[in-house]
């Protein structure tokens, strides 16, 4: 491929990089076109030297640190024949390292020429200010109201085991009240009492075990809107 | 034929030709690919790697008509990892080449490169 297709290649592959981090990366391959072609190469010819633009951004995505210091592996990808042994594929452990190796695992990781392995995005990749934009509009559009409803379902249950509670203290004093007239509508109401405690404290559980769901719904969503501002596969 | 390397190898590889002398990234991807068959490409992206972990530092050159280029200097700490790269290196292949010796039935000699021999095994 000429120039212009190789660094759009290398561009499109590195879209979900922050802006600064990828025009930084794709500097350093137009200086080295501009040297090839100095020195009288072609520029289908500084291309092929340069390797697949796909196969060299998605290894370097595979092996960003994501937090840790130390890196994984920048496998070689020679450009001449297809690979044979595309059937293998090996993930080396993340680990986090201060520039020693000790018990780091031998191979490098190659990726099958031409093909995806699964670890890149599927569906293609949002740049980051769509993503935001898109996250923006989910939230006010979707996560907004649908979390207004479950919060305000909560607090209805929650008043519900309240009126519980509060028919089955009128239930006891009414129980009291006429235990003289009629001890067997005491006792019904004392029972009936009993029940609507039991109900309402059926409906307090369900509400405290409802607030972990809600917790949980909310940290999946905020790490959607992470992972999909980070471009990540999902 | 593809090669898998441990990453180590082809840091080492530039670290060493960084030490020898400062240079543009051209220049060691180069040098590079007159004796390793790779894609010239990785030399960039190791070249990255090995600056975020400060071993090696860059300063933009502007040239004329172009896109400014890019000239990479080994840092101190860079040479101290070299060092130990080299060590562990040598290390590796006394150890491969003493189970190649096995395997082709040479018995348990051990064959020397450089200068290291490895205290436990002497």
């Amino acid at each position: 491929m000429n120039r212009e297709q190789f660094i759009a290649g290398l561009e499109k592959a590195l879209l979900r990089l922050p802006k600064a981090d990828r025009d930084d990366i794709l500097t350093d391959f137009e200086a080295h076109f501009e040297r090839g072609i100095a020195e009288g190469k072609t520029e289908e010819q500084v291309s092929a030297e340069l390797g697949n633009p796909s196969e060299l951004a998605q290894t370097y995505l595979e092996n960003l640190p994501e937090g840790a210091k130390g890196t994984e592996y920048i496998p070689i990808v020679t450009n001449h024949e297809p690979q044979s042994n595309t059937g293998y594929t090996y993930v080396p452990p993340k680990y986090e390292s201060e520039g020693s190796r000790e018990g780091s695992s031998e191979y490098a990781y190659v990726p099958p020429k031409g093909s995806t392995d699964g670890s890149a995005p599927v569906g293609g990749t949002l740049d980051r200010g769509g993503a935001i934009a898109a996250v923006v509009l989910i939230s006010l559009f979707v996560a907004v109201p649908v979390v207004s409803t479950i919060v305000g379902a909560w607090f209805s249950l929650l008043g519900i085991a309240i009126g519980a509670f509060g028919v089955s203290t009128a239930l006891v004093v009414a129980g009291v009240a006429g235990a003289l007239a009629s001890p067997l509508l005491c006792i019904g109401c004392v029972l009936l009492s009993l029940a609507a405690v039991a109900f309402g404290a059926l409906v307090i559980v369900g509400c405290v075990a409802a607030v972990k769901g809600i917790v949980w719904l909310i940290k999946w969503y905020v790490d959607f809107c992470k992972k999909l501002i980070n471009g990540g596969a999902f | 034929m593809i090669i898998q390397f441990k990453k180590g190898v082809l840091e080492l590889c530039v670290l060493s030709l960084l030490k020898q002398e400062d240079q543009y990234g051209y220049d060691v991807a180069s040098r590079l690919a007159q004796n390793i068959d790779i894609a010239d490409g990785s030399i960039y992206l190791v070249l990255r790697r090995l600056k975020q972990d400060d071993y090696v530092s860059s300063y933009l050159e502007e040239a004329s008509g172009g896109p400014p280029r890019k000239y990479y200097v080994i840092t101190r700490k860079g040479e101290r990892f070299l060092e130990e790269l080299k060590t562990d290196w040598r290390e590796l292949v006394n150890n491969v080449n003493s189970i190649i010796a096995i395997g082709e039935g040479s018995g348990y000699s051990q064959v020397t490169v450089g200068s290291s021999l490895t205290d436990d095994e002497q």
